[in-house]
C-alpha cells in the first residue's frame, strides 16, 4: 500500500504544479513507483509541465464517468517508466467531480503505486474538497509573501480539521539576498508564524521557468540551484534525514562566495 | 414538565405567560410551541386575559401583531397585554478568578472561531484571521495575532492576556479597540484589561517594566 500526498497552498501561483511536477520526478528517478494526479480540473496544467500535453487521452474525469479504465487514462512519463499522470479534464469544471470519486480512484492507486502525489487546486473550494480527500499527508507551498503565508494559515486549519495532520511546508522562490536586506520574509518568520514543519527551501531560480517552458522539470537539470532543492525535498519525503547547515543564510560573512556558500548550505 | 420555555403561571391579575426566547431560534419557533402548549386547554383560555412576559427586544411589531391575532382568533380571549421581562442577571459569567474554562493545546489558524461560556487558555498562537470568543478570560501561551473578545457576554472584569500580545481587533465586555499601527512591539507578556472604560494594555507585572 502507497502513500498520497497533497500539494497545497490556498494561494495561487505559488509553485504546488512546479513542486508536484518536480517531486513526482525526483521520487521515481530514485526507483520508486509513482504517479502524480492533476487536481485542478479546468485549468490543468501539469500535464504541460511535465511535456506530456500531447499524449492526453483519457481524463480523471472519464475514468470517474466510467468511460475508460483507470489504467487507460494513465499517461507514462517520456524519461522514467515508474513514473506516471493522471491527467485532468480542461473541458470541464472541479463540480464534476465529488470526493466519493475521488477517493476511490486514489486508493486504487494507492494499492498499485509507492506514491500518489495530488497536484491540488488554489482556494478551497471543492477542488481543494477532492484534492484533499484521499490524502494520506499535506505539503503546503509557501512563498515567502504574506499573502501567501495568510492564505496557507487558513489550509493548514482546514486540514487540520479534515483530519490531516501530517504536514510539512516547502517555501518557494527563497530570495536570500532581499531577506538580508529585511524586503522579504525570511524562513524563520513563516515558520514562527505558521508553526509547521518544514521539509525545504528552494530557492528563486530563473532556470524553473526555462524548464517549465520546455516541459521538463527542474530537477533533470544537475547544475539547477532549485532542481537540488527539489530532489533533496524528495529525498526527505521518503524519510531520509538530509540536512540542511544554514536556513535563513543570516551569517555574518558576506560578499559574493558567501552567499553562494550559503545558498548551498540552505539547500 | 418538558421544559420551561414557555411557563403559564395563573394569578389574581389573571395568566401570566412566561416565554423565554433564548430558547428557541427565531419567532415562528416560539409561536409554533406557544399554539400547542395553549391548544391543550382551549376552553380554559376562553375569554381571559393573557399577560405576555418575555424580552420584546425579539419581538418586532408584525410579529407581535401576528401574535395577538392568533390569541384573539384561535383561542377568543378577551384581552393580551405585553410585558417586558427584564435582562437575566444571572447569564453573565463571573466566573474569572475561579470558573469553567477551556483549554485548547493547539495553534488557532485563520478562519477557525473558538466560542466557548468561560475562561479560554490556548497553548499555542492565534493567528490572524482567527476568532476566539470567551464570557471569561482569555489566556494565550503564545502569540495573539487574531481577533478576540473577553467578556462575551458581559463582564467587563475579564482580561486577555498573551505572550505577545499583537490582535487585529480586542474586545472586552461592550469595549472595542483596534491594534495600534505603530511598530512598537514589546518583548514582554502584557495584558489587557478595562479601567475607566477604556481598554488598556500593560506589561503582565507593570512593576517590572514601567
Amino acid at each position: 500500500m502507497g502513500e498520497s500526498i497533497v500539494i497545497t497552498s490556498g494561494k495561487g501561483g505559488v509553485g504546488k504544479t512546479t513542486t508536484t511536477a518536480n517531486i513526482g520526478t525526483a521520487i521515481a528517478s530514485m526507483d520508486k513507483k509513482v504517479v502524480v494526479i492533476d487536481g485542478d480540473t479546468g485549468l490543468r496544467n501539469l500535464d504541460v509541465l511535465m511535456g506530456l500535453e500531447n499524449r492526453v487521452v483519457f481524463t480523471l474525469v472519464d475514468v470517474i464517468e466510467k468511460r475508460c479504465r483507470l489504467k487507460q487514462a494513465l499517461i507514462r512519463d517520456k524519461r522514467f517508466n515508474n513514473l506516471f499522470l493522471l491527467p485532468t479534464a480542461q473541458t470541464r469544471d472541479k463540480n464534476d467531480i465529488n470526493i466519493k470519486d475521488m477517493l476511490m480512484v486514489v486508493n486504487e492507486l494507492k494499492e498499485e503505486f509507492d506514491y500518489v502525489i495530488i497536484d491540488c487546486p488554489a482556494g478551497i473550494e471543492q477542488g481543494f474538497e477532492n484534492a484533499i480527500v484521499g490524502a494520506d499527508r499535506a505539503i503546503i507551498v509557501v512563498n515567502p509573501e504574506l499573502t501567501s503565508v495568510r492564505d496557507a494559515d487558513r489550509v493548514i486549519g482546514k486540514l487540520d480539521s479534515k483530519g490531516i495532520d501530517r504536514h510539512e511546508v516547502i517555501i518557494n522562490r527563497m530570495n536570500y539576498e532581499m531577506t538580508k536586506n529585511g524586503d522579504m520574509l525570511s524562513v524563520d518568520d513563516i515558520i514562527e508564524c505558521l508553526a509547521i514543519k518544514l521539509i525545504g527551501v528552494v530557492p528563486d531560480d530563473r532556470k524553473v521557468t526555462i524548464s517549465t517552458n520546455k516541459g521538463e522539470p527542474i530537477v533533470l537539470d544537475d547544475k539547477s540551484i532549485a532542481g537540488l532543492a527539489f530532489k533533496n525535498i524528495a529525498r526527505r519525503i521518503m524519510g531520509e534525514e538530509v540536512t540542511y547547515a544554514s536556513l535563513n543564510g543570516s551569517s555574518s560573512d558576506s560578499g559574493f562566495f558567501a552567499t553562494i556558500k550559503r545558498m548551498f548550505n540552505a539547500i | 414538565m418538558v421544559t420551561d420555555k414557555i411557563v403559564i403561571k395563573g394569578n389574581k391579575e389573571g395568566l401570566n405567560v412566561v416565554i423565554n426566547m433564548d430558547h428557541f431560534s427565531d419567532f415562528d419557533d416560539m409561536l409554533e410551541s406557544l399554539i400547542k402548549k395553549l391548544a391543550q386547554g382551549r376552553k380554559f383560555y376562553k375569554g381571559s386575559t393573557l399577560k405576555i412576559t418575555t424580552e420584546l427586544k425579539y419581538i418586532n411589531e408584525r410579529e407581535s401583531r401576528k401574535l395577538k391575532e392568533i390569541l384573539f382568533d384561535e383561542f377568543l380571549i378577551s384581552d393580551c397585554i405585553f410585558q417586558n421581562q427584564d435582562e437575566p442577571i444571572g447569564n453573565v459569567f463571573t466566573g474569572i478568578y475561579e470558573g469553567r474554562t477551556k483549554f485548547l493545546r493547539k495553534t488557532i489558524r485563520s478562519g477557525q472561531s473558538i466560542n466557548y461560556p468561560g475562561n479560554i487558555i490556548i497553548i499555542g498562537d492565534v493567528n490572524p484571521g482567527a476568532e476566539i470568543y470567551a464570557a471569561g478570560n482569555i489566556i494565550v501561551f503564545g502569540t495573539l495575532r487574531g481577533v478576540v473578545h473577553a467578556g462575551s457576554n458581559g463582564n467587563e472584569k475579564a482580561i486577555i492576556a498573551a505572550f505577545r500580545l499583537e490582535p487585529q481587533i480586542l474586545q472586552i465586555g461592550g469595549v472595542v479597540t483596534r491594534s495600534p499601527e505603530d511598530e512598537v512591539k514589546p518583548k514582554y507578556p502584557e495584558v489587557a484589561k478595562i479601567k475607566n472604560s477604556n481598554i488598556i494594555v500593560e506589561p503582565y507585572l507593570p512593576n517590572k517594566y514601567i
